[in-house]
């Protein structure tokens, strides 16, 4: 009874001890905050959206794409001094946005009268391929390699998938982004961005329907895009609070 | 053994009680940045900071409870400065998670 006894007592303030220490260590709480996220290159000048040029097939589905894409920016950043087409003739704009691309001179006498600064432009190349298209050799699929963290799961042997992909699609959209400055008379911004979607057994969907509905897609990636580049914008972090 | 079990627990008791406005500040501060809060927040964390006698688990805490209302307020400088006093004390993994999101956010 006294060994019991005593061997409670340990067992109680052993507890005690742990408990003392477990309580100096940290604990931690996630928290999300919304922080304010300075842009790569601040664009703070009032600026003209040119219309875009546009390659590749299907055209026809997003031949508003600039417009869509500068409806998306007005209504999302609230931006007062971002304008598109204005009064000015599509034909010369986009004879300014040709000649922004081809790093040829650019007239841009016809904004000495207003405020505009800056001239934004992107060159789209948009792409529809097969995988069977690309599928030789015996290599593993590509949208599962461990290039592109594919899942391990959907290893496949090469002759298994190419037979696959023979229903799959893949849209995909290059985007080559181009700033001018109209008083230094300088393109001051140029990169190209990639985006890809793959419509898997696409020929028992319906492919208009998929189509806009990644171009559609596309216009909210890209007005993403400018938002983080051009603006500052709020952005939701979590961070680890001490108790 | 009783004494000594009942020395020891109103040792604890009385400890507890004695450090309670740290933790109370800490724990309100959390309440008031989940709540974005962030300038009261700071408020009640500079009052846990002017404490006297803080260990330096206790400072580590503040640090970065205080850097983390900066970065949200967008005082970068001060966030930076106070995860790096936190990280001076201690690198602790907490902390090191935090500074590197921080300084990835504002590259």
């Amino acid at each position: 009874m006294k060994i019991l006894k005593k061997t409670i007592i340990r067992f109680f303030l052993f507890s005690i001890l742990i408990i003392l220490l477990l309580g100096c260590a940290y604990r931690s709480n996630n928290i999300e905050m919304s922080i304010t996220k300075q842009p790569e290159i601040k664009l703070d000048s009032p600026t003209l959206i040119l219309p875009f040029i546009i390659q590749g097939r299907n055209k026809e589905l997003i031949d508003d794409i600039d417009f869509k894409f500068y409806k998306n920016l007005k209504n999302s950043l609230k931006k007062q001094d971002l304008y598109y087409k204005m009064h000015y003739s599509l034909n010369k704009l986009r004879k300014i946005a040709r000649d922004i691309m081809k790093n040829n001179r650019v007239d841009t006498s016809i904004f000495q009268r207003s405020n505009i600064k800056l001239l934004f432009t992107a060159e789209l190349i948009i792409g529809e391929e097969l995988y069977s298209s690309y599928s030789e050799g015996t290599s593993i699929n590509p949208d599962y390699s461990a290039e592109r963290e594919g899942d391990p799961r959907w290893l496949e042997s090469a002759t298994q998938w190419r037979n696959r992909a023979m229903n799959d699609l893949s849209l995909s959209m290059k985007l080559h982004v181009y700033i001018y400055n109209i008083e230094k008379d300088t393109t001051v911004y140029s990169e190209v961005v990639k985006k890809e979607e793959i419509l898997e057994d696409y020929k028992n969907k319906n492919l208009k329907q998929s189509r806009i509905y990644f171009y559609n897609y596309l216009i909210q990636q890209m007005a993403d895009y400018y938002k983080n580049e051009f603006q500052v914008h709020e952005k939701t972090v979590r961070r680890k609070y001490l108790r | 053994m009783k004494k000594i079990l009942l020395f020891i627990l109103t040792f604890f008791i009385i400890s507890c009680a004695t450090r309670v406005g740290i933790e109370d500040y800490n724990r309100y501060a959390f309440k008031l940045l989940d709540q974005n809060l962030y300038k009261e927040a700071v408020y009640y964390l500079q009052k846990a900071k002017n404490e006297e006698n803080l260990t330096k688990k206790e400072k580590v805490k503040i640090f970065n409870n205080l850097a983390i209302c900066y970065e949200a307020l967008g005082e970068k400088e001060k966030a930076d400065e106070y995860y790096k006093k936190a990280l001076k004390l201690e690198e602790s993994r907490f902390v090191k998670e935090n500074y590197e999101d921080f300084k990835e956010n504002n590259n």
